[in-house]
């Protein structure tokens, strides 16, 4: 990991020595390449507002086929950057996600069109950092694998590293456009006082797309496969002794049979993803957009002989669907959509043992829930020169969950709206984008049905702030500001400096801020 | 246009389908738990508790309505041990009866079947 961080450090510094030394050559040539300076300024404007825009971000965000993404960009850039992040919670919103993190890494990106055939795409990153006050979650990825995690009572802070890659090429062959993407992430965490979790994550998605161009439509099929595996494992080291370690199976129950000394557990899966596309070649048309997803995921006991206890299966589905009509000034796109997932934990019967080794008995489907998320939308972007975009959304939440016995029940559901906008303004040799979202989400109805009467008293913290923290209203605004400069002679480099600030206000766990401050070259 | 929409209607509906996992919802048994006193003499009576406690998850199930010598509880489908305890009347080979204090127990079964039956033998206390 050092050596890899290492290598990308020697990349930037090469990249800004040999920056530095084209803008001395370029700036002896400059008195006589006013044209040209002119034409590269021309081009940097234009491809990065292309690549900066949220319009396109809008247009392609719930498009997830390879084979699609040639046409999302006319030009080509590269960016490399450096970013630190620091987010600062009052309460936490989760326990198991922390009440604040700090992040810095490094990033480098490129999309390039290679003449009227190909495209091609990458990106390479790493990041460190820590999170602070994690509780009740000893594994890595809790938003993926929850409720199914190690958890003990203590908790505290959690190193991370993290490394990632993606790479993706689309081929124009007559009327069929092939497309494929890899994205591959590593991830480290690790806490270095009792007790001492470590989650070793890799997590990799392979994408083949096949997009048909017909007279005023272009249909995409996409298939995918998301191969997961987390090694997890707590330790102690102080001889004032161990606590107990609880395999969580959902609103805050346990299995109890499995509770205390099994501290040593792997999370594998493979799954699939698949997604059908429609977009209007031309200027207005309706556009589709539907993705369904399944991740079974086993929970392996390492110390009992490789025993699965449970058997989680994440299935998500996103459809929308809409109008667009655009114009070289003024675009607009309606659309209505859904978002859903749900969640279905099996849990073995474990029989008699022989020492480490358990009969398999059979399975019980013990917990369950399922997010609905419908709304509606309208998004619009005007200007030519300056670009004003905006989009908003109305939605409406239904969350559902269940644990059969003894009977744990949660249930609520909120209303919302959003909005983000973005003005894009290009003058001289400089593109600002500044950009604005909020929203606000207002609970409706609630309903908790716990076996108080057994749960001891962390367990019984635990699960009202759950419960008290998930159903409370909040709002979020988050402002962002981010200017690119092309200096005089740099042909067709660029620096960029961007500055975001964002606050979550909820009714139950106050407030969260978050900044986020990055610098970077585009080429 | 209005085909390629009702094909990507269908194809989500299938592949929503697709996606569908079983239901292992088969959760809750009757459990009959019987005792026996050997074979010279017969179980007339039982006054106790039987509670029975799932393995797997800690909870305990009580019944302390006897119909004869077993008693029947409604339990959730998994590894189970049992313990009873009370006073009950024999019924011995010459004819006689006599009443004893009892317990017995047992440290693993399965309740998974429909119904489940555990047999166990008595221990007289007294």
């Amino acid at each position: 990991m050092r050596r890899m961080m290492n290598l990308m450090i020697a990349v930037v510094m090469a990249t800004a020595i040999h920056v530095a030394a084209m803008a001395q050559t370029d700036t002896a040539k400059l008195n006589g390449n006013d044209s040209l300076d002119s034409s590269s300024r021309e081009a940097f404007l234009s491809r990065t507002m292309e690549h900066v825009d949220l319009w396109k971000q809008i247009s392609y965000e719930r498009n997830g086929n390879p084979a699609v993404q040639s046409d999302r960009y006319a030009t080509g850039l590269s960016q490399i950057q450096v970013y630190w992040q620091r987010t600062g919670l009052d309460k936490p919103i989760a326990l198991q996600e922390g009440s604040g993190r700090t992040i810095y890494g490094a990033e480098a990106s490129t999309f390039m069109p290679l003449g009227k055939r190909n495209t091609i795409w990458g990106a390479a990153s790493y990041q460190a950092g820590k999170k602070n006050d994690i509780r009740w979650c000893e594994t890595s990825d809790y938003a993926l694998l929850y409720p199914y995690v190690l958890a003990d009572t203590l908790g505290g802070e959690m190193q991370n590293e993290r490394y990632a890659f993606n790479g993706g090429c689309a081929t124009r062959l007559g009327q069929f456009v092939i497309g494929e993407e890899l994205d591959f992430r590593a991830e480290h965490e690790y806490r270095s006082t009792d007790p001492r979790p470590r989650g070793i994550v890799t997590d990799m998605t392979l994408r083949l797309g096949v997009a048909y161009v017909l007279p005023e439509y272009t249909v995409g099929v996409a298939v995918g496969g998301r191969f997961y595996k987390q090694t997890n494992d707590v330790d102690f080291y102080k001889e004032s002794g161990v606590i107990a370690e609880y395999q969580m199976t959902g609103l805050g129950s346990d299995y109890k049979r499995f509770r205390g000394a099994n501290r040593d557990a792997y999370y594998k899966s493979t799954g699939w993803i698949a997604s059908v596309n429609l977009m209007p070649k031309g200027k207005q048309g309706c556009f589709v957009d539907t993705e369904l997803s399944d991740l079974p995921v086993q929970r392996i006991l390492t110390t009992l002989n490789s025993m699965p206890i449970s058997k989680l299966y994440v299935t998500r589905m996103t459809s929308r669907m809409g109008w667009k009509d655009e114009s070289e000034r003024m675009g607009w796109r309606a659309f209505a959509g859904a978002d859903l997932q749900w969640r279905q934990g099996d849990e073995l019967i474990a029989g008699s043992s022989s020492s480490t080794e358990y009969d398999e008995m059979g399975h019980l489907t013990m917990y369950k829930n399922r997010l609905t998320d419908l709304y509606l939308g309208f998004a619009m972007r005007t200007g030519l020169k300056n670009r004003l975009t905006a989009e908003c959304q109305l939605g409406y939440q239904d969350y559902w969950s269940r644990y059969v016995y003894p009977e744990r029940k949660f249930s609520f559901d909120k209303i919302y709206g959003s909005l983000r906008s973005q003005l894009l303004i290009p003058f001289d040799r400089w593109l600002i984008a500044t950009s604005l979202s909020a929203s606000y989400f207002k609970n409706t109805n609630d309903k908790t049905v716990m076996p108080y009467g057994l749960m001891d008293s962390n367990n019984r913290y635990m699960v009202d702030y759950l419960t008290a923290s998930s159903a409370a209203d909040f709002v979020t605004c988050d402002l962002g500001f981010r200017a690119d400069y092309q200096p005089k002679g740099w042909g067709g480099y660029a620096l960029f400096g961007r500055l975001d600030a964002g606050l979550v206000h909820s009714t139950y766990s106050d407030n969260a801020a978050t900044v986020r401050l990055a610098l970077g070259l585009t080429f | 246009m209005k085909r390629l929409l009702y094909i990507i209607l269908v194809l989500t509906l299938l592949a929503a389908a697709w996606s569908c996992h079983k239901d292992y919802d088969d959760f809750f048994t009757v459990a009959q738990v019987q005792l026996t006193a050997g074979d010279t003499c017969t179980v007339e009576k039982v006054q106790g508790t039987v509670t029975v406690t799932n393995l797997s998850n800690g909870q305990s199930f009580s019944s302390s309505t006897f119909e004869g010598n077993f008693t029947t509880i409604e339990v959730m489908r998994g590894p189970y041990s049992v313990a009873v305890e009370g006073t009950i009347s024999l019924r011995h080979t010459d004819g006689s009866s006599t009443i004893h204090q009892f317990r017995a127990s047992e440290n693993y079964c399965e309740f998974l079947r429909h119904p489940s039956v555990v047999k166990l033998s008595i221990l007289l206390m007294s």
